[in-house]
Order: structure tokens, then C-alpha cells, then sequence
């Protein structure tokens, strides 16, 4: 009896002993990875603070710089404001975006500053050309200067707040964004963007000639519009038969578009069991107006990526499917090829002119040359007769414009889309600089050189740059 | 006796909670800091010549285990004291060097990657067909690193003079010819960067909703009030989860890869959505404002 006291308070001694250990480890290791994230953290605020003075920075200096632009008379004096705006609102939209904001909160800023940087590019390049600007941009100029003021005082009154003592706390912005839309609460946050958000709403839309321009997101479709709606079942026949009625199993149905989305193409969404398959393997849509298959992938599990096929007769096989499905006349451009699979560019060829904006592409299996995608975006949304502008220069004028040093060994003539999707006739010129091939576009009616694509040739891709 | 009991229920539970809380945060720790940094729970070959040497010049008298527990640690901060370097007890790159410690990484900026069992993507599948034409290795080009590659890999590093441990890293890479991440084009960098969102976002969805998330950064990318690169609207704070909880360090698997370059290409499964959530665990009430355009697999898809 004695020994078992014994040895029953032995073992207490030094299981009290071992827990007194277990506890000193735990607490160590807490206060540990304690001060270990408070690292991190400082490290992380010294980072999102950086970014906010340089946004800051840069965007006052933006407002500076469009007041000074409106004192200039000629293209020349200018055009190297223009290019400095360009650069400091691309800057100042850069490091806004990394700040912890939740996206609905800046997402206007953002555009404001995307905006002003490419239309500021814009107008560069149309000082550049010698051209005055006219009175609609005068009063771009001047809108984009009353928001630059607007959101650099915001900036600088939280730059103020911060001045005085209190600190941003970059962490209370990132949960407090969310929540506080969540219940209207309107409690101020040092460092809050709402009040500027606020002032933003109502921006106007800005129409110019660039990639980030209001109009892009408000193109209509040339192909699907005010064509005859087609009904479910109808789209279920176009599958049917772009897929091939002897391959296809079954068709289901599984989608479409709410047609209350604005600025959207309007699509039944469809997934095809092919006849040796059990599972789907296909998804396609095709758009309610019109009845057009927009884009079709077929993503079965392939086992073997060899390659059967050269690269001729792929580009034969997707040119035959065109063809089938009414898409005639189709040029090849270039091309991808990867794991077994070639993606092959198209665009008519119509009067000895490629319209390069009705792009559609298509991907071949190398192994039996089945057609396993499709997509015609490009097509859709572009695709028409087009009035061709007359030509003002001749090819050898259009030569001249080009360094002697790059040798053409082609030319053709095409319509290219420019950034802001607006359309040039164009001379193709192909050729060799420095061992490197490319493609040189100059404007068959103003001779002006509109694009420099390189081509990146390798043995899997003929692909441009 | 009921004391005893308790104080050993107590003891027990502890040791689980620290030990399973060691686990965790050794395993929560972000891959992109551990890359070049050894701390608590660390384990492996340079933890174990961090042990020899600080045991060779007296700062450690533990054994040499490979593992970095308590004993390395103070050795490490011992070691830190005395060379002039900040006191924290984690061998980053600074301690490293100044033990004499080759960082992993090579110093170059490369990545570093090294290929093992159960490894995937593009670059296993171009190991293993190389493997093949000279004759290494006879199993199919799956993409996937499982024996049969790992022993053709330790096959060829023999016949080539290379530490035979069937692990591809940057010395076997470059003996196989195949380039490591330096060379890379730009188009390269942003498939591997568009895999790895599309892997982290959309694992277990169905091939169209992985291209669809493909999509979606593409098109954010041409939209006037996102970042206008592909790094910039991944790594936007708050914009995808996968960024935040670190998923996107994950390797992206072959599907990941196949989605990403159909979406580069063009294909866009969402007619030009900017958004995308699931509805079940969609936290932001305000993603419920944008119009809705369709759904694909688990997520809604809006502009």
C-alpha cells in the first residue's frame, strides 16, 4: 500500500513536471509565432503605405499636368505632356490596384485612371501626327482634369489624416470594406475610399480612340443583330448538324443566357454525348439570334498525342470544316501547336483582302484530324460587307515609308483592327530584319505605318507578336 | 490517482494540441517563403548540414537528425549572435550563406523546380518523352512523375555522371536539354501563371467552368478598371481566394494547363464575364448586384 502511494505520487511529481514543460514549449512557441506575424504584418502595412503615397504622388502630379496641357496652342508643345500624363496615370492605376480595397470600392478609380492614361496616349499620337485637337477634346481634356482634382484632394486630405497622427490600417480596410456596405454603417475609417467612390459615380462615359475607350464594351454584334430569335429546340438542330448528326448520341441542353445582361451575345448553352462515348465530352453554345455556333471544345482525355498528321494536312482539314459549314473562302494565318493539337487562326479572304478582325479559330487533332474547337467571337462580332476605303498610295509609296534595312519577301493587302477596334486597310508587308521575320502594316490611304507584328516562328508555332 | 489522471489527460492533450499546431503552421506557412528558409519543423538534407555544421564549430550538440527542432534553433540564433546577423533563430538565405550553405535557388532568380514522384504538367511530359527517344524510359507519356519515371530519371543521371536519386532538379534538367525557367517567354510565364490561378480557383470542376475562370482573368485584363497584366489581376488584394489562402503556389495539374491555354487563345465559356462566385459560399453580398450571366459547373459567372 505504502509503495503504491509511493508510487502514485512519483508519477504525479513528474507527470506535474512534464506539464510544467509542455506549458513553458506552448507558451514559447505561441510568443514565437507571435512576433513572428507582427513581422510580417508591419512588413505587409509598409508595403500598401508605399503604394498609397506613390499613388498619390502620381496623381497629383496628373492634375498638375492637365492644367498645363490646357495652356498649350500647338500639337508640339503638347504632345510631351500627353506622354507624361500617359505614364503617371498608368503608374498611379498600378499601385492603387495593389492596395487591399475591396474591388466595387475602386473599380471606378481604376477606370478613371485607366482612361485618362490612354486617352492622354491617344492624344499623343495625334499631336504626334501634327493634328490640333479639336473642341470635343478640349472637353475631354477638361472633365478628366476636374476628376484628377477630385481624386487627388481626396488622396491628400487621407494623406492629412495620416500627417496628423493617425495611422491607416490597411488590415481594418480590408474586412471593414465589405462589411460596412453590408450594413450601411458609415463608420470613419482612416484611409477610406468611400468618399471618393462617392464622387466617382457619377463619371461620364469617355469616348476616344483607344483600347479602354466606352465604346468597346458597347459593340454590337454584327452578325447576331436583329436576326430571327431562334427557339431551344432549333439551336439543338444547328448542333446537330455542326457537329455531325452520324457522331452525335445526344444532345442536352444545359444553359443560357439571361438576356437581361447588357452588352453580351445571347447563347443556348449545349453538352453533346458523342456515339462511343457514355459521358459528355463536347460543349457548344450557339447564339438565340441567328442561330451561330459562337465557340465548340471538345476536351475528351486523348491517350495518344502522336502526331499522324502534318501540319498541311491539319490546316486542310479545318479549312474542309469551314467550308461545310458555310464559313467559305477562309485564309489561314498562323498557328499553335501543342500536345498533339494545332490551333489554327482564320480570317477571310475576300477581293485579294484579308479582314483580319473576323477572326475564327479552330483546333485539330494531329492524330485523326478531328475538329475539337471552334471559336468565332472575332467573327461574330465583326463580320460584314465592308465599303473599303479608296486607295490613296501605291505599294511602292507604301514601300518608302519603310526602313531600308527590312527586306519584303511578300504583300498583301488587309483590313487590321487597331486597340480601339477601329479598322484600316492596311499593306501587309512581309519580311526579314535582323534574321527575324515580320509584318509591317502601313495605311493604304494615309500611309501611315499602323503596326509592327513580329512573328515568332519555332517548330511548334508560327505565332505573332 | 483521479489527479494523475487528469494531469496525464492534460499532458496528452497538450502534447497533440502543440504538436498538431506545429504541423499546421509548419504546413500554413507560405511555400514562397519557405523555399529558402529553414525553421521550426523543417526537415531534410540541408537541415541536417546546418546541424553538421554548427556541430563541427561547437554552437550545436544535438544529434544530426535533419530535423529542425529546439536545439537547431537556439544552435542557429547562437550561431546569429556571433556572426553579426539579426537574432531570430530561422536560417534564411543571409544565415545560410554566412554557414556556407549553398541556397537551393542558385542565386540566379530562377525558380529552382524540382521534379519527384507525383509530380504533373507539362514539364514531367516533356522529361519523359525525352527519356524515351534515348531510350531510358518505356511507359506512356502521361505527364505524370510515378515510378517508371523516377527510375529512368535515375538511369539517365547514372549513365551522365549526376547524383542518381531519380529527383529532377535544375543540374538534370539541363543535362535533358530542357530549359529551365529562365528562358521562358513571356507568353510561357503567363500560361504557367494562368494554370496555376485556374488549378488553385476551379480544381474539380468540369473542363469548361476551369476554362471559363481562364476567361475571366483574361477579361479583366482588358477591362478599363482592372490591372491591365495578368500578375496584376491575379495578385489584386481580395480578388481570388486561391491567391489568398495560397493555393495558387499548388502545381497546376495537365487539365489546368490544357484550360489555360484555351483561354489564352480566346475561348470564352462566359460571354465576357468580369465576375465569378460560388453561391454557396460566396461571403460578399455585393457580387449579388452584378447581372448574372450564366453558370457553369459550381459557379455563377457575371459581368
Amino acid at each position: 500500500m505504502e509503495e503504491k502511494d509511493n508510487r502514485l505520487s512519483q508519477w504525479k511529481r513528474l507527470s506535474g513536471g512534464s506539464f510544467l514543460i509542455a506549458l513553458g514549449l506552448l507558451l514559447g512557441f505561441g510568443i514565437y509565432q507571435y512576433k513572428q506575424k507582427l513581422n510580417y504584418r508591419q512588413y505587409l502595412q509598409n508595403r500598401f503605405q508605399e503604394s498609397f503615397y506613390e499613388a498619390t504622388t502620381y496623381v497629383d502630379n496628373m492634375e498638375n499636368l492637365f492644367t498645363k496641357v490646357r495652356l498649350t496652342k500647338s500639337p508640339d508643345q503638347s504632345a510631351p505632356l500627353f506622354a507624361q500624363i500617359w505614364r503617371e496615370a498608368s503608374s498611379a492605376q498600378d499601385n492603387l490596384a495593389e492596395l487591399p480595397y475591396d474591388h466595387n470600392t475602386i473599380s471606378k478609380a481604376l477606370k478613371f485612371l485607366s482612361q485618362a492614361s490612354d486617352f492622354s496616349f491617344s492624344m499623343t499620337n495625334k499631336a504626334i501626327e501634327g493634328f490640333e485637337l479639336d473642341e470635343e477634346d478640349w472637353k475631354k481634356v477638361d472633365q478628366l482634369k476636374k476628376y484628377a482634382k477630385i481624386l487627388s484632394d481626396e488622396l491628400n486630405k487621407i494623406k492629412q489624416e495620416v500627417n496628423d497622427g493617425k495611422r491607416i490600417d490597411w488590415e481594418e480596410i480590408e474586412s471593414e470594406g465589405e462589411k460596412r456596405l453590408a450594413k450601411g454603417n458609415t463608420k470613419a475609417i482612416t484611409g477610406s475610399f468611400s468618399e471618393i467612390s462617392k464622387q466617382f459615380e457619377d463619371i461620364p462615359t469617355l469616348i476616344y480612340d483607344g483600347p479602354f475607350s466606352d465604346h468597346i464594351e458597347r459593340m454590337e454584334p454584327r452578325m447576331t443583330r436583329n436576326k430571327k430569335k431562334i427557339s431551344k429546340e432549333e439551336g439543338k438542330k444547328v448542333v446537330e448538324e455542326f457537329i455531325g448528326k452520324d457522331k452525335v448520341k445526344s444532345i442536352k441542353q444545359t444553359g443560357e443566357t439571361d438576356t437581361k445582361v447588357e452588352h453580351t451575345i445571347p447563347v443556348y448553352s449545349y453538352q453533346v454525348v458523342l456515339r462511343d462515348q457514355d459521358e459528355p465530352t463536347i460543349s457548344i453554345d450557339v447564339t438565340q439570334h441567328g442561330g451561330l455556333v459562337l465557340w465548340m471544345l471538345n476536351y475528351t482525355e486523348k491517350e495518344s498525342t502522336e502526331e499522324k498528321l502534318s501540319l498541311e494536312e491539319a490546316r486542310k482539314k479545318a479549312e474542309k470544316f469551314l467550308e461545310e459549314r458555310n464559313y467559305p473562302n477562309m485564309k489561314a494565318s498562323y498557328y499553335e501547336k501543342v500536345d498533339g493539337t494545332v490551333v489554327i487562326n482564320f480570317a477571310p479572304y475576300e477581293n485579294k483582302v484579308i479582314m483580319y478582325p473576323d477572326l475564327i479559330k479552330v483546333k485539330v487533332a494531329m492524330d485523326d484530324g478531328e475538329i475539337i474547337g471552334f471559336e468565332s467571337l472575332g467573327y461574330i462580332m465583326m463580320h460584314h460587307d465592308r465599303k473599303l476605303p479608296e486607295i490613296k498610295i501605291t505599294e511602292e509609296e507604301a514601300r518608302d515609308k519603310i526602313t531600308k534595312d527590312f527586306k519584303v519577301q511578300q504583300v498583301n493587302m488587309a483590313v487590321i483592327p487597331l486597340e480601339s477596334k477601329r479598322e484600316v486597310l492596311c499593306y501587309e508587308f512581309k519580311g526579314e530584319f535582323d534574321n527575324q521575320l515580320f509584318l509591317i502594316y502601313i495605311n493604304a490611304e494615309s500611309g501611315k505605318q499602323e503596326k509592327i507584328l513580329q512573328i515568332l516562328q519555332s517548330k511548334n508555332a508560327v505565332l505573332t507578336k | 490517482m483521479k489527479i494523475s489522471k487528469v494531469a496525464t489527460g492534460l499532458l496528452i492533450f497538450l502534447m497533440i494540441v502543440s504538436t498538431s499546431l506545429a504541423v499546421f503552421t509548419s504546413y500554413i506557412t507560405p511555400e514562397s517563403v519557405e523555399a529558402a528558409t529553414y525553421t521550426w519543423g523543417s526537415e531534410g538534407a540541408t537541415v541536417r548540414e546546418i546541424q553538421t555544421k554548427l556541430k563541427q564549430w561547437g554552437y550545436y550538440n544535438g544529434n544530426i537528425d535533419g530535423k529542425y527542432g529546439y536545439n537547431t534553433w537556439m544552435a542557429v540564433r547562437k550561431f546569429q549572435a556571433k556572426n553579426g546577423l539579426k537574432v531570430d533563430g530561422i536560417a534564411g538565405p543571409e544565415t545560410l550563406r554566412k554557414i556556407g550553405i549553398n541556397v537551393p535557388s542558385g542565386g540566379g532568380g530562377s525558380s529552382g523546380k524540382v521534379y519527384s514522384w507525383g509530380a504533373r504538367g507539362e514539364t514531367v511530359r516533356e522529361i519523359q518523352r525525352r527519356l524515351k527517344n534515348w531510350g531510358y524510359y518505356n511507359g506512356s507519356v502521361d505527364g505524370i512523375y510515378g515510378y517508371g519515371t523516377w527510375s529512368a530519371v535515375k538511369k539517365f543521371q547514372q549513365k551522365n555522371g549526376l547524383k542518381a536519386d531519380g529527383v529532377t532538379g535544375a543540374a538534370t534538367l539541363q543535362a535533358l536539354g530542357i530549359p529551365t525557367g529562365q528562358s521562358q517567354t513571356s507568353w510561357e510565364r503567363n500560361l504557367y501563371l494562368l494554370a496555376a490561378a485556374i488549378h488553385g480557383e476551379a480544381r474539380g470542376e468540369p473542363y469548361e467552368g476551369k476554362v471559363a475562370v481562364g476567361a475571366v482573368i483574361m477579361n479583366r485584363v482588358r477591362h478599363s478598371s482592372f490591372p491591365n497584366t495578368i500578375a496584376g489581376v491575379i495578385y489584386q488584394p481580395g480578388a481570388f481566394d486561391a491567391v489568398a489562402d495560397g493555393q495558387i503556389n499548388l502545381t497546376p495539374d495537365d487539365s489546368a494547363f490544357k484550360a489555360a491555354r484555351d483561354a489564352l487563345n480566346g475561348w470564352d465559356p462566359t460571354g465576357g464575364a468580369i465576375y465569378y462566385w460560388n453561391p454557396a459560399t460566396a461571403t460578399s453580398s455585393w457580387v449579388w448586384s452584378r447581372p448574372i450571366i450564366k453558370q457553369i459547373g459550381k459557379h455563377v459567372f457575371a459581368k
